[in-house]
Parts: structure tokens; sequence; C-alpha cells
């Protein structure tokens, strides 16, 4: 009979092993944004800005000229499960929730969090109505942002009419954020769905949305570099807008990425506010693309002055942007490129 | 100065002097040298989403990207603050037009989001250290069990030097190599009679990947069987049992705190709403291969507890890996056999029955459905950001190999077929092989054959 080896080895590694689950355990749940900041301020036409970071992050700054568009600072979005939703169901990864509307939304929300848009306001289509009558009321359209992702907007804000509430709320400087299908094609009552004739023109003035079956993109978009600079990554141009058929009198910013003339994100004036189109079925990069737009407060006349990246490691660094001129400037500076973890935007 | 053949001489000596450090240094240079030229890309991009979850607040559950129960996030958890404090890894991953129409090739669990060569090596260290320990805790096992050093080596070996193992830890950084750590483990703390750790240990395995649960019933029959005449054995198994109820508790209070506990099981039942796509006999078929799954769990459970207490290590072991390689069953999922390899190992060096064949058809079929999955697109990473080639000849390669297809088969498909047809093959002998003596007065002819395939002697 051989004498048994000592277990030691063995018991140590495993003790080891569970110390570093339970470490990092307490570390996934006591992690947080707070761990990043940033700090931006124009003097004269220069841009002075900081940024901190535990541990090592990519950042860029991006500042923008937004022409007559100011921004907005509240954000609605609209779900209500009384009426009916237009969206395809998507295949999700292995072992991922079933990307509904109701998941997709509790992670906008989550997401939106880290990219230090806290003003959040969750409206079923009642209240959806009295919000958007309410911001008529007090002039405050144009701080106000909507979000709709149930591919139809509810008979009390849209009926396929011009003078429907949701577009008096446009033109008053209201920012609306549309996917998941044809912006307007019908509008839903708590009964079903009503198709709407015309309804391209009502938004944009004219037929330019994706009805083709073109879905996917494999180029960007030129004339502006906001692809990389905002790290976008959805590259489904389903339903999306195809911005040179936007009539001239209004404004539009084609960002992403491009097929058949579609982009994958299009953001086209309406009177004083906008509509932004994002193209493609829910997906984990078409969200990702939503709360980058959100949060960068992107406009459809925006375009960039300057982008500046850059790597910070356990601390601090600041910069310096010289010629910074505009009429409505600001400066998004977000951490970790591809895979954000921390984003603020500042109006300059 | 010295001539090349005294050196070559020197070298052979010194390998021969320090065997276990000659393989260990061999191991690591061969991942050495894979860890940043090839890179499986869509798994790595969702370690990067969930390290980017867990560092802008979210929990594991909270935004899309974790679809496993929670322990591999925590270990990602420390890997993350590991990076953080080395500073090493300021960019984890780039998004590439050129690569787009990779994501719509038919097997699409492809991404053009490519992960950089430091955060691909920061991945797989911890991985590469896990084959290591694990080759080294094989190693004292098979010495503990057999006595023979040169079994010890010759296991180390098999496990360092599986295609399959080098694969999934230097190349596709898949985490079944810490399955399999936390598998043995538990294997030996209970053979140890460390049943509160083991119990523990167990916990947190099944929390991994669920494979190693198959193994519970073998487990609480060898601590029956091993304590029946001290009159410990009900203390034993409830030691255990505490300390497996403990870690799950402790592993899932945050989901159980914040509410997402549900989506904690989503992996697991993700896999069988995927099969359920693909027809009603795909479902029945599933089920099928679960039922063997539990079937085989059973049998070698009672098996175990019908050993005698002066067999009962012997049985431990064997009946161990009956219970594991009918597990493996339900899933040819390439990575899922590292979990039962080291057991193989073991009773391949430890038993008269040695097994060979059916390490050479799982780790052979194994690796070569992985690499048939994933293939040209290994150079992504490469391609993007060490230029050793380009974007473009990525994507008409792997166009070209999906354009050949045979009865709508594409090659992809059919080259992991096979490699999953290899690996059943072995499972198969594997199960067989432990019901040997039934075999041999019942089925004599086919006891004949598997004789023939068994015979292997490393000493």
């Amino acid at each position: 009979m051989t004498e048994r080896k000592s277990d030691k080895p063995a018991v140590i590694i495993a003790v080891a092993l569970l110390a570093i689950i339970l470490i990092g355990e307490v570390i996934v749940y006591t992690s947080d944004y707070t761990d990043y900041s940033a700090e931006a301020g124009l003097e004269g036409d220069s841009l002075g800005y900081q940024v901190s970071a535990d541990g090592s992050k990519t950042y860029s700054v991006v500042v923008n000229d937004n022409g007559t568009y100011d921004g907005m600072d509240r954000l609605y979005i609209y779900f209500d499960e009384s009426y009916p939703a237009n969206y395809e169901d998507v295949d999700v990864s292995i072992g991922a929730q079933a990307l509904d509307q109701r998941y997709y939304l509790e992670q906008v929300v989550n997401l939106l969090k880290p990219r230090n848009f806290h003003d959040i306001t969750y409206v079923d289509a009642e209240q959806l109505a009295d919000a958007l009558a309410g911001d008529l009321a007090s002039d405050g359209c144009g701080t106000a942002g909507l979000l709709v992702i149930s591919g139809v907007l509810p008979d009390t804000v849209y009926t396929g009419n011009a003078d429907d509430t949701i577009f008096q709320w446009l033109s008053g400087g209201g920012s609306l954020y549309w996917l998941g299908n044809l912006i307007g094609e019908c509008y839903a009552t708590t009964d079903g769905l009503q198709h709407v004739d015309g309804y391209q023109e009502l938004f944009f003035g004219a037929e330019c949305l994706n009805t083709e079956g073109v879905d996917t993109a494999y180029s960007e978009v030129d004339g502006n570099d906001y692809t990389h600079a905002l790290a976008l990554q959805s590259n489904s141009v389903k339903y999306a807008v195809d911005g040179d058929r936007v009539p001239d009198d209004r404004a539009h910013l084609s960002i992403g990425f491009t097929e058949g003339g579609y982009s994958s994100i299009t953001l086209v004036q309406y009177g004083s506010g906008m509509v932004c189109v994002l193209g493609g079925d829910y997906s984990n990069y078409q969200r990702n693309d939503l709360v980058q737009i959100i949060s960068s407060g992107l406009g459809p006349q925006s375009s960039i002055v300057s982008v500046e990246t850059g790597t910070v490691t356990n601390g601090t660094v600041s910069g310096r942007i010289e010629g910074v001129t505009g009429s409505s400037l600001s400066a998004f500076i977000y951490l970790g490129g591809y895979y954000p973890v921390y984003n603020k935007l500042f109006w300059l | 100065m010295e001539s090349c053949g005294h050196i070559a001489g020197r070298l052979t000596d010194t390998c021969l002097r320090h065997p276990i450090a000659t393989v260990v240094v061999v191991a690591l240079v061969v991942r050495i040298v894979l860890m940043p030229l090839l890179t499986y890309d869509y798994d790595i991009y969702h370690w990067g989403v969930i390290i980017q979850n867990l560092q802008s607040g979210n929990g594991l559950y909270d935004v899309s990207g974790y679809y496993y129960t929670p322990t591999w996030g925590y270990i990602l958890g420390f890997i993350s603050a590991a990076i953080d404090a080395i500073g090493a890894v300021d960019v984890f991953g780039i998004r590439f037009t050129d690569l787009f129409p990779i994501e719509g090739l038919d097997f699409d669990f492809h991404t053009a989001t490519t992960t950089t060569v430091a955060f691909n090596v920061a991945m797989k260290v911890p991985l590469v250290i896990v084959d290591i320990i694990v080759a080294l805790l094989l190693r004292w096992l098979i010495i503990d069990v057999t006595g023979s050093e040169r079994k010890g080596l010759a296991g180390m070996v098999l496990w360092l030097f599986c295609p399959t193992v080098i694969y999934m830890s230097g190349i596709q950084a898949q985490f079944d190599s810490i399955s399999a750590l936390m598998m043995l483990l538990t294997v030996i703390l209970v053979y140890r009679d460390r049943c509160f750790l083991g119990g523990m240990m167990f916990g947190a395995a099944v929390l991994l990947k669920f494979f190693p649960g198959f193994a519970i019933l073998v487990m609480v029959a060898y601590i029956v069987v091993r304590h029946r005449d001290d009159g410990t054995a009900v203390r034993r198994v409830l030691e255990a049992a505490v300390g497996a109820a403990l870690m799950c508790a402790v592993l899932f209070l945050p989901q159980i705190l914040d509410g997402t506990f549900e989506y904690t099981l989503g992996f697991i039942f993700g896999r069988m709403d995927m099969q359920s796509d693909n027809g009603w006999y795909v479902v029945v078929a599933q089920y099928a291969l679960i039922a063997i799954g539990l079937l085989g769990m059973v049998f070698a459970g009672i098996r175990m507890y019908r050993s005698d207490a002066a067999d009962a290590d012997r049985n431990y072991f064997t009946n161990l890996l009956l219970a594991m390689g009918c597990a493996m069953f339900i899933s040819a999922t390439p990575q899922y056999m590292m979990v039962m390899l080291p057991l193989l190992i073991l009773v391949m060096m430890s038993s008269e029955g040695r097994l060979r064949i059916c390490w050479i058809l799982i780790t052979f079929g194994s690796f070569i459905g992985a690499f048939a999955n994933n293939n040209i697109m290994l150079l992504d990473s490469a391609s993007e950001f060490l230029g050793l080639v380009t974007p473009e000849w990525i994507v008409s390669v792997a166009e070209g190999i999906e354009s050949h297809t045979l009865f709508g088969i594409t090659p992809v498909l059919l080259v992991n077929s096979l490699g999953s047809i290899i690996e059943y093959v072995g499972f198969v002998i594997l199960v067989l092989l432990c019901f040997d003596e039934a075999l041999r007065a019942k089925l004599p002819r086919i006891s004949e054959a598997l004789s023939k395939i068994k015979r292997w002697d490393v000493d």
C-alpha cells in the first residue's frame, strides 16, 4: 500500500478558487459608472476637458456644432400593453431572454444611466397624450424626447392627420426616436392597427422609407465621420430613411451604415424638432446605437467640429481643443470605445 | 563555443531530468504562440460585453450579454479588476465594416466586432493557467491512485496536449477548463473526505456549467459506502449538502435580491428552445439524449451504492466516468467534453480497460467540430490588428467555403457533424466499456471486439 500524498495542494487551490469567485461577485455588484468622470468647458474658442478612470480606458471627445438644435434633457418612453405593437420577433443568442418591447426598454433605461441621462418617464397611450399636450401648453417641447419602439403610435397622439398632437409637438421642438417598423404606416387603437395612406409624406414630406426589403448595409455613410466618432454598430437598414429623398427644406443627418441609399440612422428636421429613425428589427447593436444617439444630443444639423481620442489609465487626463466655434456647440465625451461604460454630454 | 549538437544534447538531458517542467513549458509555449494569432470572435466578444456591463454599473443580467448561471460572470468580474489594476487593456475591440459579411454566414455565431490582441491575451491567460493547474492536480491524483509517477506524467501530457484543451483556452477563450478544474477539485475533495469544501466546490461548479451535476448521485453514494460502517455517512452527506447549498445561496444572492433570478437559467432552457425550432423529431431526439444522461446518472449512482467499501475508491472513479460519459450525450458541443476529460484520463491510467480509443475519438471529434465552426474566422483579430492577412481574404475564403454545398449542407456543417459523430462514438464505447463484465457474460462478441480496442499500457 503506497503512502497517501497530502491533499493540501488541492485544498489550497479550492479555497483560492472559491475566494476568486466570491471576490469577483463583490466586484460585479459594486462596480459602477461612478468609477469614471468627465468635465468639459469652453473658454473663447478653446475647449478644455478632463477625463478620469479607474483602470485603463480609451476615451473620445466629440465636439459638435448642432445648428439650431438645442438637444433635449428628458425622455418619455412609450409603453402600453393595452395597445397593439407592430414589430417583428427576433432571434436572440442562446440563453438570452427574448428581446421583446419590455426587455428592450428595460435595457435602454439601464444603459442610459451610465450615459448620464436620468430624466426618463414611462408613459402609456393616455399619459403620452397628456405629456405632449402639457409640453405644448408650457412651450416645453424643445427639452423633451420621445422614444417609441412599439412600431406604431397610439391613436391618442396620431391618427394619420397633419394636425395630430405628435406633429404639433414635433413642430414645437420635440425629438422623436423611432425604431421597430415603418414610422407612421399604422396607428394603434385598443382594437387593432389602422393603416395610414401617405404616412411618409406626413413625417418627411416625401416618400423616403425603406419598403424594398434591403436589410443589411455593408458600407459606412460618406460625408461625415459620426460612424466612427460615436462607435456606431448596427448595420441594418430595414425601415430606414433615405436622406437624399428628404426635401431640401428639411435638414437631415445620415450616419452609421448605408445600403441602397438608406442609412442605419437618420435624423430629419421637423419644424423646430426632429425625427430620428434607427433601421432594423430589435438588436443589441441597434440598442447600443440608440442610447449613444440619445446621450450624444445629436440633431439633424449636427456636424463634427473636432474629435479627439486617447487613453486614460488609473488617473486623470486633461486636454484642450482649439478653434471650437459654432452656433449650438456640444462636447460629447465617452469612455470605452465600442464597449462604452460612461458618457457625458456638455452643452457649451 | 558549444556546437549545436552539444546544446541539443544538454537540452535533451535537462528535459529528461525535469519532465514535468518540460511538459509544462512546451504546453505554455504552444499556447503563447496561439493566443495572439488565433481567436474565435463570438464568445470573446461577449466576454467584453459582460465586462462592459458590469463596469458601467449593470449586474450580470440587467443588459443582454450574459446568459450563463452566475459563476463565470463573477470570474470575469475578478479578471476585469485584474485588467484594470494592470491597466493593460484600454480597447476591448472595434467593429470592422470589412468583416460584416461574416455575420451573414450559415453558421452565424460570428461578429464583425473584433476584440484586440491585448484583450484576447488577457482573457486567455487565466484559462491557460487553469490548464496547467488541472494538469498538475491530475498528475497528483493519478499518482495517488496508481502510485506511478510515469502514469502521472502521461496524464499531464494527455490533458495538456489534447487539441481541444489547447483550442478552448488558447484560441476560443472558452472557460471549460475552469469547469474541468472545479469538477476535478470536487472529485478530489470528496475522495479525501473533505465533504463540506467538496460540497461548496460542487455548488460553484454546477453554477458554472451544469454537467458536474450529473455526478451528484455517485458522489453521495460514494460517501455513504465509505462511511457505511463507521456510522457517519448521514453526517458527511449533510456536510456536503450544506456546503453546496451555502455556495449556491451566496452565488445566487444578488439575482434573488435584484429580481433577475429567472434569467440565470436562460442558457439551459435557451438550448432547448433552439432545438425546438428545428422540428419535433429534433426535440424528441434531444429529450432522448437527456434521458440517457439522467439514466446514466441514476444507474452509476446505484452501481456506486452497491459497491463494497473495499472497492469504493476504484468504483468511485469509474462510476463518475460512466455518469459524466452519459451526460455528454446531451450535447456534442465541442468544449463540453472537457469537464469529463480528467476523469477519462484518470481511469485510463488506473484501470485495466485503458480507454485510449475513447480519448482519441472524443478529442479528435470535438477538435474538428470546433475548428470547422470557426475555421478561417479565427484569423479575424490577427488580420485587423496585426495585418497577418487581409479581412477581404478572410471574407472571400469564408464565403468560398460556404458556396460549395452537398445536398444543401455546407462544408462547415458537414465537418462539424462528422466531428460530433466521432465524438459520440467515443462516448458510446466509453459507456460500453463500463459494462465490460456484463457484456462478457451476455454479449461475448461485443466484449471481444471491445477488448481489441482497449489495450494500451503506458508502462
